[in-house]
């Protein structure tokens, strides 16, 4: 299989049958969509369950997709519709030494990376999302209303309001 | 002075710091803060806050997802589902019923309903009857 295959082409193989080429959106985006999940989920468990059962809802759906857009952007939507359904079901699991949202090998200091993760772990799910899509990803917020199906507006102010939480647990 | 709400006020500088375009120009931000003592901490409490955010990165997870989902892609490929055939023989003997109902005489359209049908089941199964299978014909 050649490793150069393009999102376009993987997608019309898919749509005729070749189960093969979805091979290459898992392995292209599986990185960024278990980072995702994980942020909204807070563990790597979950996060791999969602991201599993997203990829196969995408799969379900490629007929749908418009191939002239970007595949990450539409899979993120089913990905965090995976995210939050499971969330539903489960509680918040404990904290564990390992971080699964902020890297331990960032210029900061390792109190810095841990309080940063147990703040962030401590927000809603909603507001981890954004500060994270923001801040670690550097979504625009065009791009953050197109991921988060919310205008604009919404946001601004929904990320306002998600740094404000995150920064006063920080202070604590 | 109180003239702008410090909340807008906070936005306008984080679309700025965000690289967005602010709803409010750099100098009714400047006028605001001048007057404003809590807008002015606000501001030194914003900076620290984003000199962590600017830091720190995403936690990397090296899990390969494709052979759990591979497994599923073929089990739900080799598994095939009864139910839409039961719906068409239900509706093909619901329809020839109709047509031996000798007090209805329809008219040549309800000759198309099995068509139909069939153009339904097609299209729910996502199969192409008219496609040549090119496997078959390189065995040829």
């Amino acid at each position: 299989m050649s490793a150069l295959m393009d999102d376009g082409t993987a997608i019309e193989k898919c749509r005729n049958g070749e189960h093969e080429a979805f091979r290459h959106l898992v392995e292209r985006y599986q990185r960024q969509a278990m980072t995702h999940a994980s942020a909204i989920l807070g563990n790597r468990e979950d996060a791999q369950d969602a991201a599993q059962e997203a990829f196969i809802d995408a799969f379900r759906a490629l007929n749908s997709f418009d191939t002239s857009r970007s595949f990450y952007p539409w899979f993120y939507v089913l990905l965090r519709n995976r995210c939050y359904k499971m969330a539903a079901r489960k509680r918040e699991t404990e904290s564990i030494d390992e971080t699964v949202i902020v890297a331990t090998d960032s210029p900061m200091q390792s109190e810095e990376v841990r309080a940063l993760e147990n703040a962030l772990l401590s927000l809603e799910r909603e507001d981890r999302e954004i500060v994270t899509l923001k801040y670690f990803d550097g979504l625009s917020y065009d791009e953050l209303a197109e991921r988060l199906q919310i205008p604009k507006g919404t946001v601004m102010s929904r990320l306002f309001h998600a740094r404000r939480k995150l920064q006063a647990k920080l202070e604590r | 002075m109180k003239a702008l709400n410090c909340e807008n006020v906070l936005l306008a500088m984080m679309a700025a710091a965000d690289g967005e375009k602010a709803q409010l120009s750099p100098e009714e931000i400047k006028e605001h803060l001048n007057a404003c003592e809590e807008c002015r901490y606000e501001v030194v409490r914003t900076q620290r806050f984003n000199d962590i955010l600017r830091q720190a990165s995403r936690a990397e997870s090296n899990v390969d997802l494709w052979p759990t989902i591979s497994r599923r892609l073929d089990q739900q490929a080799s598994t095939v589902s009864w139910q839409p055939y039961v719906v068409v023989g239900v509706l093909l003997l619901v329809y020839k019923l109709f047509e031996l109902l000798p007090t209805h005489r329809p008219g040549w359209a309800i000759t198309l309903v099995p068509l139909i049908i069939f153009g339904a089941l097609f299209v729910f199964l996502r199969e192409n009857p008219f496609k040549i299978n090119s496997e078959l014909v390189m065995e040829k």
